[in-house]
């Protein structure tokens, strides 16, 4: 065989061994992210639950408060109501798409707000240590040992419950366990022989702690939001069972559960309406799987040294 | 030739639970440019706070005694601001750290992190500090230096990474480089290339270097001057003939006999001298010499404090067995 062949299979050869370079930090991340067949699939199902409870209620005539009174408790798949009625006549479909709306908003809004707080208490408290750190802690220990039902009850008295109020208060009282785990991390990262040679380097404490440490917090504090949502739409929904909750009839996925509690056992009139309790439990149920699909997904796509085994 | 660096009477104390601690004091030293002083002793003899005293980069608890003076250049380092000291660190004075597995941020490209110093320190823009890098990854002795700028340090191996840490410490070409055990945790063949590439960047750079070790072949290939610290204190110091010609404390030779020798045949072999016992806490120094419990040479006067005494040359020793030779 002629020597150029030889020499063109080992080009090629030394072709396929050359490492991939990648050329920077958000491209290594996209194209790890890519690869992570369940984050992208929650990423899908996310983007498409959020289509469907924003631009759902466009497609259809019927409003959230309007009742069909000659259709109560009838089942899915009823001539108009693809998802059945509840008791008063409502269109469970309608109900579920104004309900993600709220339901989303509500996690959506105070997993970043407590994530945002949580984050910056965390730094501050482990990176300077010493007065700032006990300070910080010891108003999180206290934050952690107020009764957080007894608050809730009064503010909603004195402020009226709404989107808003249920937010503030998840919030007030939903960022204390990030800035724990923040702590914990930055006074290891803190520590590290990167974080000194960054120092010795001459680099800024501002500086160290916003591009030193926050970026190696991050794949940890990405998959505690993503907890922190499903906390919060399911923390919702105890809220409006308390009663402090969105009320209807405005519906939110929390407080459409906690009516369908009434008739878990049956109704009067002997039917068991259970698509009152499946259909906005499995909203929320596939809304939290894959918030924390997509979280995982993220930390693993953030962390450089993680290699997926596929 | 001229003097960059003056420690005098450096003194380390610490607040602990345990009270002040002072595990280093009355440490003086001086360097000149280019020159290369090398730290010797066991793990705990304040080698390495002496060096991170330097550029003051101890911890919160740290403080220094009131007689201490650190002159970098003609300026007390006391005296300066923190925005001062930061201009400093890493371009006037940089450091090279033990673990290269752990001293580079995992998060961000080697390219990255070093023009992170030109940025710092000479305010280039992004391309103008990633091209001066690549130039400084090719100095180093790194391959395909445009490639591998885009790589993360888990990608590299650790003698590679050690060559970036290098790289970063020397990237504007600093008048003092501080290496805290450069080759400590890279295996043999590596640590011939990297003191190496040390060498030959010091000279070229004219840097004046630290070198703090626990490993004697370390000092015999790079330095000029050896300092011996034994807990907390230097016990003798002159340059590197001296040391290893002439040891004179009982230390200096313990930690010179117990360089392993390659003996195959087996009447050549000898069991290997050891010091016996082990370096003394900061809270619990031994009042006179601190090296009496471990000495094979001990006699009644080393309950009293010794001091510097000086021998021939620059050659100074802290040992009463030498009191009076060549005063």
């Amino acid at each position: 065989m002629p020597k150029f062949f030889y020499k063109r299979k080992l080009d090629e050869i030394e072709e396929k061994a050359r490492p991939v370079h990648i050329n920077s930090y958000r491209q290594l991340v996209w194209t790890k992210f890519k690869s992570h067949k369940l984050a992208l699939f929650g990423a899908v199902v996310l983007i498409g639950v959020a289509f469907f409870t924003l631009l759902g209620p466009l497609f259809v005539e019927v409003g959230y408060e309007d009742m069909d009174f000659s259709n109560l408790f009838s089942p899915p798949l009823t001539e108009g109501h693809p998802f059945g009625t509840d008791e008063l006549g409502h269109d469970v479909l309608v109900r579920v798409m104004y309900g993600g709306r709220i339901s989303l908003f509500v996690g959506f809004a105070s997993a970043v707000i407590t994530t945002l707080i949580g984050t910056i208490v965390g730094l501050l408290s482990g990176f300077y240590g010493g007065i700032v750190d006990r300070l910080l802690m010891r108003f999180v220990d206290v934050m952690l040992s107020i009764p957080m039902f007894p608050i809730l009850i009064t503010l909603t008295l004195v402020f009226g419950s709404g989107i808003m109020n249920i937010i503030l208060v998840l919030t007030v009282f939903g960022w204390m366990g990030v800035s724990r785990l923040v702590r914990g991390l930055v006074l290891s990262i803190r520590e590290t022989e990167y974080v000194m040679s960054a120092r010795a380097m001459g680099v800024r404490n501002g500086r160290i702690i916003l591009r030193h440490v926050l970026p190696n917090v991050i794949p940890i504090v990405i998959v505690s939001a993503t907890l922190n949502m499903s906390y919060a739409i399911l923390a919702e929904s105890s809220l409006s069972y308390l009663g402090l909750g969105i009320q209807p009839p405005m519906p939110s996925w929390g407080n459409m559960l906690q009516r369908a509690m009434n008739y878990i056992l049956g109704t009067t009139t002997g039917t068991n309406p259970w698509w009152l309790t499946v259909f906005p439990g499995f909203f929320i149920f596939i809304t939290v799987l894959n918030v924390n699909f997509l979280g995982d997904g993220l930390r693993d796509a953030l962390d450089p040294k993680f290699v997926s085994e596929s | 030739m001229e003097r960059i660096l003056e420690v005098d009477n450096l003194e380390i104390s610490f607040r602990t639970q345990l009270g002040k601690i002072t595990p280093v004091d009355g440490v003086s030293f001086g360097l000149s440019r280019g020159e290369t002083l090398g730290i010797v002793g066991e793990s705990g003899c304040g080698k390495t706070i002496t060096a991170f005293s330097i550029i003051k980069l101890l911890p919160k608890n740290a403080f220094l005694g009131d007689n201490t003076k650190i002159t970098f250049r003609g300026r007390d380092i006391s005296t300066l601001s923190s925005e001062e000291l930061q201009k400093i660190r890493g371009k006037s004075i940089s450091m090279v750290f033990q673990e290269p597995m752990t001293s580079l941020n995992p998060l961000y490209t080697i390219g990255w992190q070093i023009s992170e110093v030109y940025r710092l320190h000479e305010g280039l823009d992004e391309d103008a500090a990633m091209k001066r890098s690549i130039e400084m990854l090719r100095l180093v002795g790194i391959p395909e230096p445009q490639k591998r700028v885009k790589e993360f340090p888990h990608q590299l191996s650790g003698g590679m990474r050690q060559r970036v840490m290098i790289a970063m410490a020397l990237a504007c070409s600093p008048e003092l480089l501080i290496a805290d055990e450069p080759t400590t945790a890279l295996d043999v063949t590596i640590q011939a290339q990297v003191l190496e590439l040390m060498n030959e960047l010091k000279n070229k750079f004219s840097t004046a270097t630290i070198i703090i070790t626990h490993d004697l072949g370390v000092i015999a290939e790079m330095c000029d001057r050896v300092l011996v610290m034994y807990a907390g204190q230097i016990v003798e110091s002159g340059d590197i003939f001296d040391i290893f010609d002439k040891p004179m404390h009982p230390y200096t030779k313990g930690l010179i006999n117990s360089i392993p020798k390659i003996e195959i045949s087996k009447k050549d072999q000898k069991k290997l001298s050891v010091i016996d016992g082990y370096v003394p806490h900061p809270s619990s120094f031994p009042d006179g010499c601190r090296f009496r419990p471990r000495c094979p040479t001990a006699f009644e006067k080393c309950l009293e404090k010794p001091p510097m005494i000086e021998s021939e040359g620059h050659h100074s020793v802290r040992c009463w067995l030498f009191e009076g030779d060549d005063m």
